[in-house]
C-alpha cells in the first residue's frame, strides 16, 4: 500500500489487481480472519485466474479485508435534507477549523465522507414519492457510491385509497407502479396513517387501531396489508417500517403490537431506539428502557429485522417523514422547525437538535439503542445505524462500533452519562463484545442481504468489487475511521483517507429505468 | 421571427387535442396552458413575456461581432478560468440539469454563486434559521385551507395566475374564505370576503398581537385599531380548520415581517392545520425556476446562495454580502457569468457601473448584454424549444413542454461544451 500523501498514479488505482494475503472478513461465505487472496477484475471478484500475472498483485498482509459498508437507513438527499441544510448552514458545510464533518453534508461531501469511513453503498430512507424525479437528480451528485431510496408510498392518497379498498392484486400492483415510476427501491411507511391524522389535525397521536379519518383502514391495516403488497410486489427490500408513536414515553406498547402485527411477514423496523421506551402517557410507568420486552418479541419474529438508529452525543439536525413526531418535538423544545405538506403525500418536518451526556432523556436514548444492539442474539438480523443524521452523523460510525465491541471503552462512556441512567439501564449489566466478524455483519454483511443485494456485502465469486481494506488496531474508532484502502467496483476510490477517485455509483431502483 | 420551426401537429402527445405546454415566466411554473393560449395571450403579463422575449434569436458574440459557437465557448472559458473575482448568476430561466452543469462550472472556477433570492440579500439571518418553516404545495392551499390569508401581498399583481388557480377553487368539503391584511385587497370585499387595511409598518405587530391571542400571552403596547383586527382575525382564524397564509418578502431588509408571521403561524400549526404559502413577488429573476436554482446550490454548496466561493465541500452562507448585487456594487466581481436571463436587477446594476466587467452570457435573448468586453452565447429558445424541468416555489417539480424545434443549440449543449473545455483546461493546467 502505499503511504499517506503519496498520490497513485492513475494507472494503479483500476483493477485488474489481486489483494495478496490480507486478513479476511467475509461472513456471508463464512469466512471468519481467515488469511486469503481477492482477486479483482472488471469491477467483480473473480476466481484464481490461470493468467495470474496480468493482475497487479497488491500487499495487503497484515491487514484486514472486508466487503465495503452498506447503509441501509440513512437520510442524505431530498428536499428535507435540504431544508436542514438550510436551516442550520452552520451545519452544512465542512468546519475545516475544528475538522468536524457537518450534520447535513453536501451531496459531494456526503458521498467522499461515506467513502473515506469504508462505505460503497447508501439508501435515503424517506423520500416522498412527488419528489423521487428531484431525489434522483441530487442523488447523481451523489459520488462513488452505489445508492438508492426507499418511497414513502403509503402516504399517497390513492395508495392509501387502494389500501382502504383491500383487494390484494390491486394493491400488489399499485405498489409497483409507484415503485417503478419513483425509480424507487423499496417502500418506507413513516408513521402509518400518520399523515391523514396530521393533516386533519395536528398532535392526534393515535393508536395502531384508530380509524383513518375518512376511511375504513387502520394504521394496524394498513401495515398488514402494505407489508403482504411488498412481499407480493417482489421487491428487493422488504416493508421498510418506522412505526407510530416515534419519540414518545412509552412507545415500546406501539413497537411490540407492530411486531406483532407483522407475525410471519417479512418487514424491516427502521431505528427501533426511538421506539423503545418506557412511561408517560402510552404506559404507567417512567421513562426508561422497554428494550427487554421488545427483544423477546423479536427473537421470536425471526422474519423480521432492525436496524437500531443509535444515538451520540452532540449537534445535529432531525428530520423524518413522521411530521407529528417532528412538531412534537418542537413544541417540546422550541426549537425552529419546518415541515411541508405534499400534495395528498405526507409532508416532512426538520428541526436541529442537539443530544447531550448530562440529559436524562438524551442518556436513556443512548443507552437504549446499545442495549438493543447487546441484545439481541442473531447479528445477521441487526443493523448498525444512528439514522443519520437524527442520531448523529454516519461519520461517528467508528465511534459507535467501539462502544459495541470494546467493553472498556463502552464503561467510560456509561460512567459519563446521567446518574440516574447508570442506576437504572440494563445496558450496566451488558457486557458483551462484538467481534471484528460481527461487526463486519452489522455493517455489511446483514444489511447487503437485507436490503436485496445478492452482490454486495460479500467478497465470493461474482460479488462486486466494493472493498474495504483497513489497517488492525486495538482501538476500534481509529481502525474504522481511517481505512487503508478503499476499492469501489474495483477502483481505488480511497487510500489513507486521501480520495483518489470519484466515479459515479449506480443509481439502485428496483426496476429497470427506461 | 423566431429561432425554431413549430413541432408538426402529429408530434403532439394526444394527437388532435391542443398541445399543452408550461409557462416558466414565474415561480407558478402554469402548466395547464395550450400553445392556442399563448397566441391569444396568457391573461398574465409575465406569460405573454415569457413567450414573447425570445422572438429574435440572439446571436452569438465575441466583444460584439459576430463568432462561431466553437470560437465563443473557447473564449468564454478563457475569460472565466482567467478571471480573478468570477460570479455565476442568472439561472433562474433555465431548467435544474443546466443549474446542474453551470454549478460544476462555478466549481471549477472558483465563483461567487448567488440566485438573486430574497433571503440571501436579508440583513439577518433567513428566517427558516431563526423559526423554521412550515409550509405546503399549492394544492394544500387549493384543496384544504377553508381560510385563507394574504398577509402584506396582492397575489394578482406578479402572480397574476394564483388567485385564479389556487384560491377561487373551492377546497373538496365546503367554501374558502379569503381574507387580505395589507394595503390592497385582494378579492373586492364581500360578507365572505374581507379585507383589513393595515400598512405593511404596522405587519409586525399584527402578527405580533395575534400570536399573543393564540398562545395566551400578554400583547404589548398597540393602537385599539390593531387590536380591534387582530381580535377579528383571532375569531375568523377559531372558526376555520384549516388555516393557509400568503405571503410574501417585504421591502423591509431586516426580514422582520416574515420573521414575525413565521412565528404566528408556527404557534397556529401546533393547533390545526396551518401554513404558509411564500409568493416571491419583489424581484423579476428572468424566470421562474429560482427555487430550482436555490435546491441546487443547496445540495452542491450548503447554501441556496449569497456564496462567495463555490465548493462541493461546502461553501459559507453570507447573506447581504455575498449577494450578486451587493458584489456588483462593491466592485468585488471581474467576471460575470450569467446563465440564462438576466434578472433585471443585474441588468439595471451593470448598465450603471461605472467599472466594465467581463460579460460571459449564455441566453436566447438578443438584447440581454452590453456588446463591449462580452461574449454572448446563443441559444435556442428558453420558452418554447427546451425540454427538462423545473422547480415550482412550493418544491413540485414541473416538466417544461417544448412546442417548437430549434435551430440553435440548447443552453444544456452549450454548459457542456464550457464545462468539457474548462475541465479539460483545468486538467492540462495540474499536469503541467
Amino acid at each position: 500500500m502505499t503511504e499517506a500523501g503519496v498520490t497513485t498514479s492513475p494507472s494503479t488505482i483500476h483493477d485488474p489487481f489481486v489483494l495478496v494475503g490480507g486478513t479476511v472478513h467475509d461472513p456471508r461465505n463464512g469466512i471468519d480472519g481467515s488469511p486469503g487472496d481477492i482477486w479483482v477484475e472488471s469491477g467483480r471478484i473473480v476466481s484464481t485466474p490461470n493468467d495470474t500475472a496480468r493482475f497487479r498483485r497488491i500487499d495487503t498482509s497484515g491487514l484486514i479485508i472486508m466487503p465495503g459498508g452498506v447503509d441501509l437507513h440513512s437520510h442524505i438527499a431530498g428536499p428535507k435534507v435540504n431544508l436542514g441544510r438550510r436551516m442550520s448552514p452552520q451545519l452544512s458545510s465542512y468546519r475545516r477549523s475544528d475538522n468536524q464533518p457537518s450534520a447535513v453534508p453536501t451531496i459531494h461531501h456526503t458521498g467522499s465522507l461515506y467513502a473515506s469511513l469504508g462505505y460503497t453503498t447508501v439508501f435515503d430512507a424517506a423520500i416522498a414519492t412527488s419528489a423521487a424525479p428531484l431525489a434522483a437528480m441530487e442523488l447523481r451528485d451523489l459520488p462513488i457510491l452505489d445508492k438508492g431510496f426507499y418511497l414513502l408510498a403509503a402516504d399517497n392518497a390513492e395508495l392509501l385509497s387502494t389500501l382502504d379498498a383491500g383487494d390484494p392484486h390491486l394493491i400488489q400492483r399499485h405498489i409497483t407502479s409507484i415503485v417503478r415510476a419513483g425509480t424507487g427501491w423499496g417502500v418506507k411507511v413513516a408513521n402509518p396513517g400518520g399523515g391523514s391524522f396530521w393533516k386533519n389535525s395536528r398532535g392526534d397521536h393515535h393508536d395502531l387501531d384508530t380509524q383513518l379519518p375518512g376511511r375504513n383502514l387502520t394504521s394496524r391495516k394498513l401495515l398488514e396489508r402494505l407489508a403482504t403488497g411488498v412481499q407480493a410486489a417482489k421487491l428487493p427490500h422488504p416493508l421498510h417500517i418506522h412505526t407510530s408513536h416515534l419519540g414518545l414515553p412509552g412507545n415500546w406498547q406501539t413497537l411490540h403490537e407492530t411486531m406483532k402485527t407483522l407475525d410471519g411477514l417479512p418487514a424491516h423496523l427502521a431505528h427501533v431506539q426511538f421506539h423503545s421506551y418506557t412511561g408517560g402517557n402510552l404506559d404507567s410507568g417512567t421513562f426508561g428502557s422497554g428494550v427487554a420486552k421488545l427483544v423477546n418479541q423479536f427473537q421470536k419474529n425471526n422474519t423480521l429485522t432492525i436496524d437500531v438508529g443509535q444515538i451520540l452525543f452532540g449537534e445535529t439536525v432531525a428530520m423524518t417523514g413522521d411530521p407529528e413526531a417532528a412538531e412534537h418535538l418542537a413544541n417540546t423544545t422550541g426549537a425552529p422547525w419546518s415541515s411541508h405538506d405534499l400534495w395528498l403525500e405526507g409532508g416532512c418536518g426538520v428541526l436541529p437538535i442537539q443530544y447531550k451526556e448530562k440529559n436524562l432523556i438524551h442518556s436513556w436514548q443512548w443507552a437504549i439503542g446499545l442495549e438493543w444492539f447487546l441484545s439481541v442474539d442473531d447479528p445477521w438480523r441487526v443493523v448498525l445505524s444512528t439514522d443519520h443524521p437524527n442520531g448523529a452523523h454516519f461519520t461517528a460510525y467508528p465511534v459507535l462500533m467501539q462502544l459495541l465491541g470494546d467493553e472498556a471503552f463502552r464503561r467510560e462512556a456509561f460512567r459519563r452519562i446521567h446518574p440516574i441512567v447508570q442506576k437504572r439501564s440494563p445496558l450496566a449489566s451488558l457486557s458483551r463484545e462484538y467481534s471484528i466478524q460481527e461487526l463486519c455483519i452489522i455493517t455489511r454483511a446483514a444489511p447487503a442481504k437485507i436490503a436485496g443485494l445478492p452482490q454486495k456485502g460479500h467478497l465470493g465469486i461474482g460479488a462486486d468489487a466494493d472493498i474495504t481494506v483497513y489497517r488492525p488496531d486495538q482501538q476500534l474508532a481509529k481502525m474504522f475511521a481511517l481505512p487503508a484502502a478503499v476499492y469501489k467496483s474495483g477502483k481505488l476510490v480511497n487510500e489513507n483517507g486521501h480520495c483518489r477517485s470519484e466515479a459515479t455509483g449506480h443509481h439502485l431502483t428496483a426496476f429497470q429505468i427506461g | 421571427m423566431r429561432d425554431s420551426t413549430p413541432i408538426p401537429d402529429d408530434s403532439a402527445p394526444h394527437g388532435g387535442k391542443p398541445t399543452q405546454t408550461t409557462c416558466g415566466g414565474c415561480e407558478l411554473l402554469c402548466e395547464d396552458l395550450t400553445v392556442q393560449n399563448i397566441k391569444s395571450g396568457t391573461g398574465c403579463t409575465v406569460g405573454d413575456s415569457w413567450f414573447t422575449s425570445s422572438v429574435s434569436p440572439a446571436e452569438t458574440t465575441i466583444d460584439g461581432r459576430k463568432a462561431s459557437l466553437h470560437e465563443a465557448v473557447n473564449v468564454a472559458a478563457e475569460r472565466l478560468l482567467s478571471a480573478h473575482q468570477p460570479l455565476l448568476t442568472g439561472l433562474a430561466s433555465t431548467t435544474l440539469d443546466a443549474i446542474q452543469t453551470a454549478c460544476r462550472i462555478a466549481d471549477y472556477i472558483d465563483a461567487a454563486v448567488d440566485t438573486n433570492a430574497h433571503d440571501n440579500s436579508c440583513l439577518t439571518a433567513p428566517t427558516t434559521v431563526r423559526v423554521g418553516k412550515v409550509s405546503a404545495d399549492f394544492e394544500e392551499l387549493r384543496d384544504r385551507a377553508d381560510l385563507a390569508i394574504c398577509w402584506g401581498v396582492d397575489p394578482f399583481i406578479k402572480s397574476t395566475r394564483f388567485i385564479e388557480r389556487f384560491l377561487q377553487p373551492k377546497p373538496q368539503d365546503g367554501s374558502r374564505r379569503i381574507i387580505s391584511v395589507g394595503i390592497t385587497p385582494t378579492l373586492p370585499p364581500s360578507s365572505h370576503n374581507l379585507h383589513f387595511p393595515v400598512p405593511e409598518d404596522q405587519l409586525v405587530s399584527l402578527a405580533r398581537l395575534v400570536d399573543a391571542q393564540l398562545t395566551h400571552q400578554r400583547a404589548g403596547n398597540s393602537s385599539h385599531d390593531l387590536h380591534t383586527i387582530a381580535n377579528q382575525l383571532k375569531k375568523l382564524i377559531d372558526t376555520a380548520r384549516c388555516v393557509g397564509f400568503i405571503s410574501t418578502p417585504t421591502a423591509e431588509t431586516t426580514g422582520l415581517v416574515n420573521w414575525s408571521l413565521s412565528q404566528l403561524i408556527r404557534s397556529l400549526a401546533h393547533q390545526k392545520p396551518c401554513f404558509e404559502i411564500p409568493l416571491n413577488q419583489i424581484v423579476s429573476q428572468g424566470g421562474g425556476n429560482l427555487a430550482g436554482a436555490s435546491a441546487v446550490c443547496t445540495w452542491r454548496f450548503g447554501s441556496s446562495g449569497a456564496i462567495p466561493l463555490a465548493s462541493s465541500s461546502g461553501s459559507m452562507f453570507l447573506p447581504a454580502e455575498a449577494d450578486a448585487q451587493n458584489l456588483i456594487k462593491r466592485n468585488e466581481v471581474d467576471c460575470i457569468f450569467i446563465v440564462g436571463r438576466i434578472p433585471s436587477q443585474i441588468k439595471e446594476l451593470l448598465n450603471k457601473s461605472s467599472d466594465p466587467k467581463t460579460i460571459i452570457h449564455i441566453t436566447d435573448k438578443s438584447n440581454q448584454t452590453t456588446l463591449e468586453n462580452s461574449v454572448r452565447l446563443g441559444c435556442a429558445s428558453l420558452s418554447d424549444s427546451t425540454k427538462g424541468s423545473m422547480l415550482r416555489s412550493d418544491g413540485r417539480l414541473i416538466s417544461l413542454r417544448p412546442f417548437t424545434t430549434a435551430d440553435a443549440p440548447s443552453i444544456q449543449e452549450i454548459l457542456n461544451q464550457l464545462l468539457h473545455r474548462i475541465v479539460a483546461d483545468v486538467r492540462n493546467e495540474g499536469s503541467t
